[in-house]
């Protein structure tokens, strides 16, 4: 069962266009990393998925309806983390409880206070006047403690040094463990989500491809190798991407090492040393995306 | 659902707003109020003159016939009207038909009664308590007095200002001497003079709950009141009670039907003005009274009755002058083209707020048309999808507001 | 649920409530010792002439407050939710929309009235002890249009923090201040009575408003 749907979907915005016959889904338990360089339409497409942009064509389902118009039925099954962790800044921890509790059922208030306690602040302490990452602790609170369904979080890392974001991550990865949970994350923080998700999203010029975690850095591969010639690797059907400190080359293919010397000898590149290396997820994002 | 009421309801106020805005604002840039014309019966010509409005100061002068005349010329046909001329120019004493008269009988002669509608009780806001001014004939001037009074089901009650208490001895004084005359409580008209800046006071004309007008005053604080023998049956809309020295009568009455009364010193008797078609909530009536004759006028938005009438108010010639239409003119068309109807809230008739809407003419039919055209090329032009129905609706009800409504409060996409 | 949305209005509102609500005792009390320098240094018959016959009205500083009062109950509410565009927490809770509008919209309004009732209640005390039941039974029809603009200025105000797009929101502006100018024409006692029961149905349009905006902030996007 896929927990979102989405079909030639199409934005503009401006005049300008910003996807076009866009489709995925989302199957029911997977964890998902949305991927793609600033300006690629990530913001925009998490807004159509939390509900606040109509599209401007196409279709938009998650949990079986359209994400612009869910009803309050569907939306107790969705947790939202809003960019820079929106919290109502205008009330205390106690308060921000007491608010939630009344919108859902299955409110957990010893989840909210086990997460928000951490902080050692007392109850009635002000979400406003608090570090931006002890308030991501409270909205992680918040959205833990409704048990949703469906995670989608904008960012969760904006703003939160290691300790928080680790924070964060434990969480997320309890809540993952569970049955049937299914998150949708983006977050400029890469690194991050390699240790969280097992489904990727590359957004590049409109176009969304779904790739596997493992399935990726498995068949996506990066190459080191030095160079003292004048001639630089080109990016083509073969070489993905090329980065380049001083004489020491780093190349990104979906190929073998051999076919990928050997397309770098056609383009008249002199190698030496080339070796596999090990790939991070960043690695391969800036292999794939580029760096700007 | 709520999202087609809700942007329909801003459509809506946005239709409201402008047509309460812009055909003011058009009205106040142009400046289409154009002052009222003047009738009058010269007595040197026996003939009406009259003065109108060109806007901007500039006046047409001519008589019943059409034959036109200058300032000058004009004022010499009404020398009573005009009569610090003839002081001027040293004319007096002034002869018409073999009559003379000197200043002092000109003057002593004079009088002008007007009412406006907005003066008419139906017609404005009143609170119902009034002041008794004291007739003491030791004291020149009219003081004010104390308190003031209202009439209750139970009598006519005297509140006292510097205590807002309820002053008995007064209230039991007149009430009693009210029920004396026969006064059946409350009040159904009640009409006076309330102001000081009078050369006598009469008091007020109080209409009682069975028809009967009584006529009350307070002299060296204490009640006068008379029972005037005014018909009962007499549908009395109001009384406009007005002191003038010549003393001919208290003040003109006003029947629902729009019959016409001055209340004669010091016989009550009525006399009646036979001016017909004449509504008192939303005319004007004058009566001009000068050593020779009296003349009604009756002013309404088809134009200017006139009736000259002798010394008993016997009319003998009369005349109508037609409003002169400002409505034909380019400037009037682009109005009603433009503006297709306006939404006010103030009436010339009334001292109070009164919602109304004034429609165009042709013109606000062929604007509208005009508009929904644009409205559905700009469709073609820059949207891509079909021409909502509501929008179409909203601009085929009213035009060019519609069309800059649904431009600035565009559908979604 | 609904007590969690009285809960949050509550907290966005006390302070500028207070506030709002200490303005308008304070304008009551100007209007009391106004009146009362009146009563004592000149004629009371003279004062009750020119309330009664010449239709000045001694309360009329009172005028522009519930307008006053509106605005800033619809600021205090909505500013925080538009500032960075918090209110899509709320626009998630399991609630209807329009509902959710609703409740605010209740819930600030009933602290107008609780504001603007106590301004009526003490300006007719005023009235009613220096002057005759008949001229302080005047304070209701004349300010009911004031409180009329203030109801409209709190819906429209809360209808132009809302929209999203900036021509609109000026386009709002505009529309919304000529309605709201007209419960301020004429002058005297009572003079907007007779236009009174067509007035009030802009309450219902203007909320209406308030609800398409609020359905445009949600679906526009960040």
């Amino acid at each position: 069962m896929n927990v979102i749907e989405v079909h030639n979907l199409s934005h503009h915005y401006n005049g300008k266009t910003v996807y076009q016959d866009l489709s995925f889904t989302v199957p029911q338990g997977s964890i998902c990393g949305l991927l793609g360089k600033n300006g690629q339409g990530k913001t925009t497409l998490v807004n159509i998925l939390m509900g606040f942009l109509k599209p401007s064509g196409g279709r938009c389902l998650v949990l079986g309806e359209s994400s612009h118009s869910l009803s309050p039925d569907v939306r107790k099954r969705i947790g939202l983390l809003h960019e820079g962790h929106q919290a109502y800044e205008f009330m205390t921890i106690a308060q921000t409880e007491k608010f939630y509790r009344g919108f859902y059922p299955d409110w957990n208030a010893d989840i909210f206070y086990s997460l928000v306690n951490k902080m050692g602040l007392p109850h009635r302490h002000k979400v406003g006047s608090m570090s931006c990452g002890q308030r991501s602790q409270v909205v992680l609170g918040v959205i833990m403690a409704q048990n949703p369904d469906l995670l989608i979080l904008d960012d969760y890392s904006m703003g939160l040094d290691a300790g928080y974001r680790r924070l964060f991550l434990d969480v997320l990865h309890d809540f993952a463990a569970m049955e049937g949970k299914t998150i949708f994350v983006t977050s400029h923080i890469v690194q991050d989500l390699e240790q969280l998700v097992d489904t990727i999203f590359f957004l590049d010029q409109g176009r969304i491809t779904r790739t596997g975690l493992t399935e990726f850095l498995g068949s996506f591969k990066k190459y080191v190798f030095h160079s003292n010639s004048q001639v630089v690797p080109i990016e083509d059907e073969i070489i993905k991407g090329v980065e380049r400190r001083r004489d020491q080359f780093t190349v990104y293919s979906y190929r073998d090492q051999d076919t990928v010397t050997e397309q770098l000898s056609r383009q008249g590149v002199e190698v030496r040393d080339l070796h596999r290396a090990d790939m991070t997820l960043e690695d391969g994002f800036i292999g794939l995306m580029g760096k700007y | 659902m709520t999202g087609t009421i809700s942007r329909l309801s801003l459509l809506v106020l946005a239709v409201m707003a402008m047509s309460y805005i812009l055909p003011a604002a058009f009205d106040k840039v142009v400046g289409r109020t154009a002052e009222e014309p003047l009738l009058f019966f010269s007595p040197v010509l026996q003939k009406f003159v009259y003065q109108e409005s060109l806007g901007g100061h500039r006046f047409i002068h001519a008589d019943e016939d059409g034959v036109h005349y200058d300032r000058q010329e004009f004022e010499a046909l009404l020398p009573f009207l005009y009569h610090r001329n003839l002081e001027i120019h040293d004319l007096l004493p002034l002869v018409i038909d073999g009559q003379s008269f000197d200043l002092e009988e000109i003057r002593a002669e004079r009088q002008a009664v007007e009412i406006k509608p907005r003066q008419i009780s139906v017609n404005r806001q009143q609170i119902e308590l009034y002041p008794l001014f004291n007739n003491d004939p030791a004291v020149p001037m009219i003081p004010f007095p104390e308190d003031m009074f209202r009439i209750t089901p139970n009598g006519m009650e005297f509140i006292n200002a510097d205590y807002n208490r309820i002053d008995s001895e007064l209230t039991r004084d007149f009430t009693e001497a009210l029920k004396e005359k026969g006064f059946v409580f409350s009040a159904t008209v009640i009409s006076g003079n309330p102001t000081n800046l009078k050369p006598f006071d009469e008091g007020y004309f109080i209409r009682d709950d069975s028809g009967q007008v009584f006529h009350v005053k307070r002299v060296m604080n204490q009640p006068e009141v008379v029972r005037t023998g005014i018909d009962p049956g007499l549908d009395i809309l109001d009384m406009i009670i007005s002191e003038n020295q010549r003393k001919e009568f208290y003040g003109t009455v006003f029947t629902t039907q729009g019959e016409i009364f001055l209340i004669s010193y010091d016989d009550y008797q009525l006399i009646r003005i036979p001016v017909d078609n004449f509504d008192p909530q939303s005319m004007d009536f004058k009566l001009i009274i000068n050593p020779l004759y009296r003349t009604a006028t009756i002013s309404s938005e088809q134009g200017i009755y006139g009736l000259a009438m002798d010394r008993e108010y016997r009319g003998f010639a009369d005349f109508f002058l037609e409003r002169s239409d400002l409505q034909n003119g380019p400037v009037s068309k682009g109005r009603d083209f433009f503006l297709p109807f306006q939404i006010t809230l103030t009436s010339d008739h009334l001292d109070q707020a009164k919602p109304d809407i004034g429609t165009g003419g042709p013109w606000s039919l062929v604007g509208v048309f005009v508009a929904l055209a644009m409205f559905t090329a700009f469709h073609r032009k820059w949207r891509s999808r079909p021409v909502s129905k509501m929008d179409l609706l909203v601009v085929l009800l009213s035009g060019f507001y519609g069309l800059l409504a649904v431009i600035f409060i565009s559908s979604e996409h | 649920m609904i007590s969690s949305i009285l809960l949050k209005e509550w907290l966005k509102l006390k302070y500028l409530f207070a506030g709002v609500l200490v303005l308008n005792i304070g304008v009551c009390l100007k209007i009391y010792f106004d009146i009362r320098g009146l009563i004592l240094s000149e004629h009371p018959e003279m004062i009750w002439y020119e309330a009664i016959h010449l239709h000045n009205v001694f309360f009329k500083d009172f005028m522009f407050f519930p307008l006053v009062t509106g605005l800033v109950l619809a600021a205090a509410q909505f500013v925080p939710e538009i500032i960075r565009r918090r209110m899509r927490i709320s626009l998630h809770l399991p609630l209807h929309r329009d509902l959710l509008i609703l409740l605010s919209v209740v819930t600030g309004l009933f602290f107008f009235m609780v504001a603007v009732g106590i301004s009526v209640v003490l300006v007719y005390s005023t009235m009613r002890s220096w002057f005759p039941l008949e001229v302080s039974m005047t304070v209701l029809t004349t300010m009911g249009p004031w409180i009329l603009a203030g109801i409209l200025g709190y819906l429209g105000g809360m209808a132009v923090l809302l929209e999203p797009l900036k021509t609109r929101k000026v386009f709002l502006t505009i529309v919304f201040s000529v309605i709201i100018s007209v419960m301020y024409m004429g002058v005297g006692y009572g003079w907007m009575s007779p236009a009174m029961p067509y007035l009030v149905w802009l309450v219902p349009l203007f909320l209406f408003c308030v609800f398409n905006s609020g359905q445009r902030f949600q679906q526009r996007g960040a």
